[in-house]
């Protein structure tokens, strides 16, 4: 008997997998909740980064290695979205490379923070505190990949004819919200203290808070909306 | 926005939110995050009261309260939209959401002139915090206008081949987002010119 859902719930775990991931690895171990601040001096920064670059190599290894998960979540996200599509499938076609593209704002300021932590003991001060900053810079002013993949998936399930939504309205906003509120990161090169720097109480602490609620509310209506998919396609 | 006294089935449509209400969160939830922007501001000044009036000095209320009153006008002609909206007239509902992006889109040469005169005279986001909040409050909410801009082109177009119930949804949807701008500076236009006095 075929099933046109087969490996697509396997898939959509990728997200709450990485979400877990990311807090333990990337933030508890990686020192990131919430990053080094920028109006740290460079001696300041080595002070604090050098004795803990051991425990955060191991949290940027396993981020970097479970990175990939985004891509796969964004895989099962659309395949559920083709069911919605009338058209053609542009929208989820944008979500799928928003969140393959997204995999590699995981990976590539990973594996500079990662080089920070190779030479932590020997690196000069400011060398130190530039790769890490390279890191952040990337990771946080390459939202527009996350906010196409945020605004595809609104667009599309805002647009579903069915009369109760694969997803709720609200959802499809939420996701459009949350990708627009990523533009604020624009502002993180102009500051390196304060609510808009990298540390900071709106570009930290509040985009990502949205991030990771994205993540969470997007994988429960995207498991509801596979398990309804599979009882109606049910032989 | 209400409805014309008197029309029973526009009497209902007024117990609920006009529009979509999917555009309502999205609003709300835009306007939570700008009142973290407002708590932000209100707690660095009562930290530092001289230093923001100092800063508040070298901007001109002039300038803010006219981009207030464009704001203003502009909102009227979407009230007016909305309302023709209602009684089916699309033509003039096409017009006037027409006058309202065109007395809007004068926002953005004001506030264009503004930050030019800023950053010429060496006023830039890193020259204080007050300015850093200047420059950042005031660059998202012109982000905001910026997408207002396009959504009032977008509802032109749909107001050339209206569908009914369909179009009356979106017209008040944007409409109300509309009024979101304005509100939003509303509440800048003060905090950020007048509140504190200056030195």
């Amino acid at each position: 008997m075929e099933n046109p859902y087969k490996y697509v719930r396997i898939c959509a775990w990728g997200g709450p997998i990485l979400l877990i991931v990311t807090i333990i690895f990337w933030g508890i171990l990686g020192r990131n909740i919430p990053p080094y601040s920028a109006g740290l001096s460079a001696a300041e920064f080595k002070a604090q980064f050098a004795p803990v670059a051991d425990q955060i190599r191991v949290g940027m290894t396993v981020t970097i290695a479970c990175s990939v998960l985004y891509f796969v979540w964004g895989l099962a996200i659309t395949k559920v979205m083709e069911k919605v599509e009338r058209h053609n499938n542009v929208l989820s076609t944008l979500q799928l490379w928003g969140a393959g593209f997204t995999t590699l704002i995981f990976v590539i300021p990973c594996g500079i923070w990662l080089t920070a932590t190779f030479r932590a003991d020997t690196l000069e001060p400011g060398t130190l505190q530039i790769l890490f900053d390279l890191g952040w810079m990337i990771f946080d002013l390459a939202y527009s990949l996350t906010t196409l993949q945020m605004v595809a998936l609104g667009v599309c399930f805002l647009s579903d004819r069915r009369q109760v939504p694969l997803f709720p309205a609200w959802v499809s906003w939420f996701s459009i919200w949350v990708g627009v509120m990523f533009v604020i990161e624009a502002l993180n090169p102009f500051f390196k203290t304060g609510p808009f720097s990298r540390s900071g109480t709106v570009n930290y602490w509040l985009e990502f808070s949205i991030f990771f609620l994205f993540m969470a509310i997007i994988s429960v209506y995207l498991f509801k909306a596979i398990d309804r998919l599979v009882r109606e396609e049910a032989p | 926005m209400h409805g014309q006294p008197g029309a029973g089935n526009l009497r209902e449509r007024d117990r609920t939110l006009p529009g979509d209400p999917g555009v309502f969160f999205f609003i709300t939830a835009d306007m939570a995050m700008f009142a973290v922007f407002f708590l932000l501001f209100m707690v660095g000044q009562f930290q530092d009261p001289e230093g923001y009036r100092a800063s508040r000095a070298a901007l001109d209320p002039v300038l803010g309260l006219t981009n207030t009153l464009i704001l203003v006008f502009s909102g009227w002609w979407m009230v007016r939209a909305v309302e023709a909206g209602r009684e089916g007239d699309w033509r003039h509902a096409r017009t006037r959401v027409l006058a309202a992006m065109l007395f809007g889109s004068a926002f953005a040469l004001t506030k264009g002139y503004e930050y030019y005169a800023k950053v010429s005279a060496g006023v830039t986001l890193t020259s204080s915090e007050f300015f850093g909040y200047y420059f950042a409050f005031t660059g998202i909410h012109f982000l905001h206008f910026v997408l207002g801009i396009g959504v009032l082109a977008v509802t032109v177009g749909k107001l050339a081949k209206p569908e009914g119930a369909k179009t009356l949804v979106w017209l008040e949807s944007a409409a109300a987002y509309w009024h979101m701008v304005d509100l939003l500076w509303m509440v800048l236009f003060p905090m950020l010119y007048l509140a504190g006095g200056t030195a």
